[in-house]
């Protein structure tokens, strides 16, 4: 059962999303949507006082995925070059794993890439949903993160789940 | 966004209720550069490597490497290779020709080919290759979490169906290793120069390769719809994350043990685990620990073995590549011998199966571990009944 349910929203230029502070000795180097994805966490956390449990999962349902870096990884595989750096930072998963690594958080971390077709997002729900029923997932920090034009939109919620 | 989001809330709040639906492996294959199906199985009981230098599998982008890779045959260097995979799955009965019966169609992979339209898109490509073999079903949706996907997808298809929320669910995890790629793992350094020697004393990185598994998973309404049974069942699964590195996994495996534990919390000890086994000299360990956390004493006694110096890692596909051999394992009660591995590493106490030691035994329930970059940890356990 879901106890609690708080929302935030981030909409920011890709220019003005810097790496956040909080990574700072650990690792920079994620993609921009990436950072939006720990910066709306942020403003999550700072609107309501929560203080995550370390059980808790990242789940990210995106369009678009690390953009930015595919493309450097794609120019750079069409010149021969390795540019590992991007490379290993480029997938979606990322956009879950990096907010893990932002809050020390160590429930499943994981990245759902869907398409338009908006049935997609009513099974993301479904899963996620009976992933809680079994009780293989505890407390959720849902994410949305996606390209849109020049911005980065992100939405993040945080759902608790009070075990039978 | 924000109305979807409490739409869902509100779905999570309605929706606690127990069920003790069981969770069938309807349907498994694999493809692998040793093959698939029945000549997979007994090139991989035998002991059998299928990795050829990547100087042959990629003459124009390494004409002087010749670091081992296990590459599927017959896709030449210049095509898009995630779509001739497909086919060579679709051809070879790996993707069943009734998928689009199921309920759901999930998939799994990582980034997928590196150039042209669907670069970092694999999910497009597995929707164009359903369409021309005629299935009507969308791809509802691809998991991302690295090297873990596979065992991931498989994981929350066993939730949906266990959850009562479907019946019958197909997924469908495929990766590729195209020159590309090679180029940026071997900048990384995760490549052994000889091969992967999982477990082993002398090993010194992974062996990538490329293929792609199925898998269908159903209540006894699910087998009913598509006229299958089965013996073997998906007994329980567990996620976690290091949280720490990027690409290192966090030392002492506290965080897969808890993965693993969640994952084996009905089954108890497992009568063989099909490790992740990379052959890298971090993730071995750490993985080791986790078991030693978890079984203590008895980890040193479980039958473990590992399949990454015989097909490779298979990337986005590895996990459920692996969970298919796993499930032949118990179907076949034929525990699998670790190809590459010759000498124990005398900080790792495991019981690992050593190459060429296949033998025929008694085997109830299985386990298969998957790690990925992110630190993600995936453990899905099986039984037979």
């Amino acid at each position: 059962m879901m106890e609690q349910s708080i929302s935030s929203r981030l909409k920011i230029s890709i220019a003005d999303c810097k790496p956040p502070a909080r990574l700072k000795g650990k690792d920079v180097r994620c993609d921009p949507l990436a950072s939006a994805s720990i910066r709306c966490v942020e403003r999550l956390l700072s609107e309501s006082s929560l203080m995550l449990p370390e059980t808790t999962s990242v789940v990210v349902i995106t369009k678009t995925g690390c953009v930015s870096h595919i493309n450097k990884v794609v120019e750079a595989a069409q010149q021969s070059r390795p540019r590992q750096g991007f490379f290993s930072r480029g997938g979606p998963q990322m956009l879950a794993n990096y907010c893990s690594i932002a809050f020390d958080l160590h429930g499943a971390s994981y990245t759902y890439f869907i398409q338009q077709n908006p049935d997609s997002r009513t099974v993301v729900e479904n899963i996620v949903n009976s992933l809680v029923k079994e009780k293989i997932l505890e407390q959720v920090l849902l994410i949305e993160a996606d390209y849109v034009g020049d911005e980065l939109v992100v939405e993040a919620m945080y759902l608790d789940s009070c075990l039978l | 966004m924000c109305s979807n989001l409490s739409l869902f809330f509100n779905l999570i709040k309605s929706a606690i209720h127990m069920s003790d639906n069981k969770v069938y492996v309807a349907f498994a294959n694999v493809l692998t550069c040793l093959g698939d199906g029945l000549a997979l199985q007994e090139r991989l009981f035998k002991g059998m490597c299928g990795f050829s230098p990547a100087s042959t599998c990629f003459p124009e982008s390494f004409p002087d490497e010749n670091t081992p890779i296990g590459v599927i045959k017959d896709i030449s260097e210049s095509e898009y290779r995630i779509p001739n995979i497909l086919k060579k799955m679709s051809a070879t009965g790996v993707i069943p020709s009734w998928i689009g019966q199921c309920d759901h169609i999930f998939s799994a992979s990582s980034l997928g080919d590196l150039k042209g339209k669907n670069a970092g898109r694999p999910i497009n490509d597995i929707e164009a290759h359903l369409s021309q073999i005629g299935c009507e079903k969308n791809v509802d949706l691809l998991v991302s979490s690295a090297c873990s996907s596979g065992t991931d997808v498989l994981g929350q298809a066993y939730a949906m169906v266990k959850s009562g929320a479907a019946n019958i669910i197909a997924v469908l995890a495929v990766d590729c290793l195209d020159p590309a790629k090679l180029r940026q793992h071997l900048a990384l350094g995760t490549q052994s120069p000889e091969g992967a020697m999982p477990l082993d004393t002398k090993r010194n990185g992974t062996t990538f390769g490329e293929g792609g598994a199925c898998v269908v998973v159903a209540n006894s309404r699910g087998l009913s719809q598509i006229g299958e049974t089965s013996d073997i069942t998906i007994r329980g699964f567990g996620m976690s994350c290091d949280a720490s590195d990027i690409t290192a996994p966090a030392e002492h495996g506290q965080f897969l043990a808890k993965a693993i534990s969640k994952a084996t919390a009905s089954v108890g000890t497992p009568d063989f685990i099909n490790l992740h086994g990379s052959g890298t000299p971090l993730s071995d360990a750490a993985e080791a620990a986790a078991l030693t956390l978890v079984f203590a004493e008895r980890a040193h006694d479980i039958p473990v073995n590992g399949t990454k110096g015989a097909v490779g890692h298979l990337l986005g596909a590895a996990g459920l590549a692996e969970a298919v051999i796993s499930i032949w394992a118990l179907k076949n009660q034929m525990l699998l011998g670790t190809v590459g591995h010759s000498e124990l590493d005398p900080l790792i106490p495991l019981n690992v199966i050593g190459a060429g030691a296949s033998a025929e035994t008694t085997l109830r329930s299985g386990l298969s571990i998957t790690c990925g970059f992110g630190g993600v940890n995936s453990c899905i356990a099986f039984e037979r009944e």
